[in-house]
C-alpha cells in the first residue's frame, strides 16, 4: 500500500484598488502608446486589483489550522494597504524601476509574502480584472 | 506524456462552526481564533467543490454520472449541511471545525464512498467559507 501525504492549501484573497501607468521612461508618450497602447496613457489609469495568496503548509494538531490567521491577516493587511488606493509608479519604491505590469506587481506580493511566510508561501495569483491574471511561484513545488 | 480527466462538482451548504480548544483557557482561545471563538459560534454559506479523477468511459462519455457524484455529495452533506459543525457533525467531537479540518473531513467521507466504484478516484477537495478564502485538501 502506497503511503499518501496530505496537501493542504489554504487561500486568501485579498482586494486593492489603485492606479497605474504602463511606460517606459526616456520613451516619448507616443512611442509608450505604441508599446503599451491605452494602458501607456499619460494621466495613467486604474484597477481592482484581486490577490490570491496560497499558503501550503500541514494542520496543526492543537490548532487545526495550515496558519495562525490572526498573526498572519495582521501582517498582510498592510502590504496590501500599501498599494491601496495609491498611484503604484509613484508611491511605491520598487516601481521606480520596475515596470508596473500585472507581472511585476506579482512579483512585488511574492517577494513581501514570502518575507512574511518564506516557508509556507505556495504562489501568489494577482487578477487585473476578470479576465487575465498572472501566477508566480518558486518551482520546488510545482516541478 | 500522460494526460488526467478531471470533472468538479460544485454544491453549496450552510453552517455554523465555533474555533474553540477546550484544553486553552479562555483567554488563549480569544487570542489565538479572536471572534471566531465566541460562545454562540457563527455561521457562513460555505462552497465544496469535488473534483473526481478517471478514464472518459467511451459508452457515456462520463467519467462518472453525474447524477451519482450529486447523490454521494448529498449523503455526505448531511451532516453538515443547516447544522451545528461543533455539536451536531460526529466528525468534530474531537477536531475543530476549522476550514481545513472541514476540508479534511470531507475528504475522508467523499472519498469512502467513492473508492466503493471502479470508476474514478477523488482528485481534490475545495472548501470556500467566504469568497475570500478557500482550502484545498489533496492525498497524494
Amino acid at each position: 500500500m502506497l503511503t499518501r501525504k496530505e496537501q493542504v492549501l489554504l487561500t486568501r484573497v485579498f482586494k486593492f484598488s489603485a492606479s497605474h501607468r504602463l511606460f517606459i521612461e526616456g520613451l516619448s508618450d507616443e512611442e509608450n502608446l505604441a508599446v503599451f497602447d491605452k494602458c501607456a496613457n499619460p494621466a495613467g489609469h486604474g484597477h481592482d486589483y484581486s490577490v490570491e495568496v496560497t499558503i501550503r503548509g500541514e494542520i496543526d494538531n492543537e490548532t487545526g489550522m495550515v496558519i495562525n490567521r490572526i498573526d498572519f491577516e495582521r501582517q498582510a493587511i498592510p502590504i496590501i494597504e500599501e498599494l491601496n488606493y495609491k498611484w503604484i509608479d509613484r508611491d511605491i519604491p520598487f516601481f521606480e524601476n520596475n515596470i508596473s505590469t500585472v507581472e511585476n506587481i506579482g512579483k512585488y506580493l511574492w517577494r513581501k509574502f514570502s518575507e512574511l511566510i518564506p516557508d509556507k508561501l505556495d504562489h501568489i495569483r494577482i487578477w487585473e480584472n476578470q479576465k487575465s491574471y498572472f501566477e508566480y511561484f518558486e518551482k520546488k513545488h510545482h516541478g | 506524456m500522460s494526460f488526467k480527466n478531471l470533472i468538479t462538482k460544485k454544491v453549496e451548504f450552510s453552517a455554523s462552526h465555533r474555533y474553540w480548544n477546550k484544553n486553552w483557557s479562555e483567554e488563549k482561545n480569544r487570542e489565538f481564533y479572536g471572534k471566531s471563538s465566541l460562545p454562540g459560534g457563527h455561521g457562513h454559506n460555505f462552497t465544496l467543490e469535488v473534483t473526481v479523477e478517471g478514464e472518459i468511459n467511451p459508452e457515456t462519455g462520463m467519467i462518472i454520472n453525474l447524477f451519482d457524484l450529486k447523490r454521494i455529495i448529498s449523503s455526505v452533506l448531511d451532516d453538515f449541511d443547516h447544522k451545528n459543525l461543533n455539536e451536531d457533525n460526529p466528525h468534530f467531537q474531537n477536531l475543530i471545525p476549522t476550514t481545513e479540518n472541514i476540508a479534511k473531513v470531507l475528504w475522508e467521507m467523499v472519498e469512502k464512498k467513492i473508492l466503493e466504484r471502479d470508476d474514478c478516484n477523488l482528485h481534490r477537495i475545495r472548501v470556500y467559507e467566504t469568497d475570500d478564502l478557500f482550502v484545498d485538501y489533496q492525498k497524494c
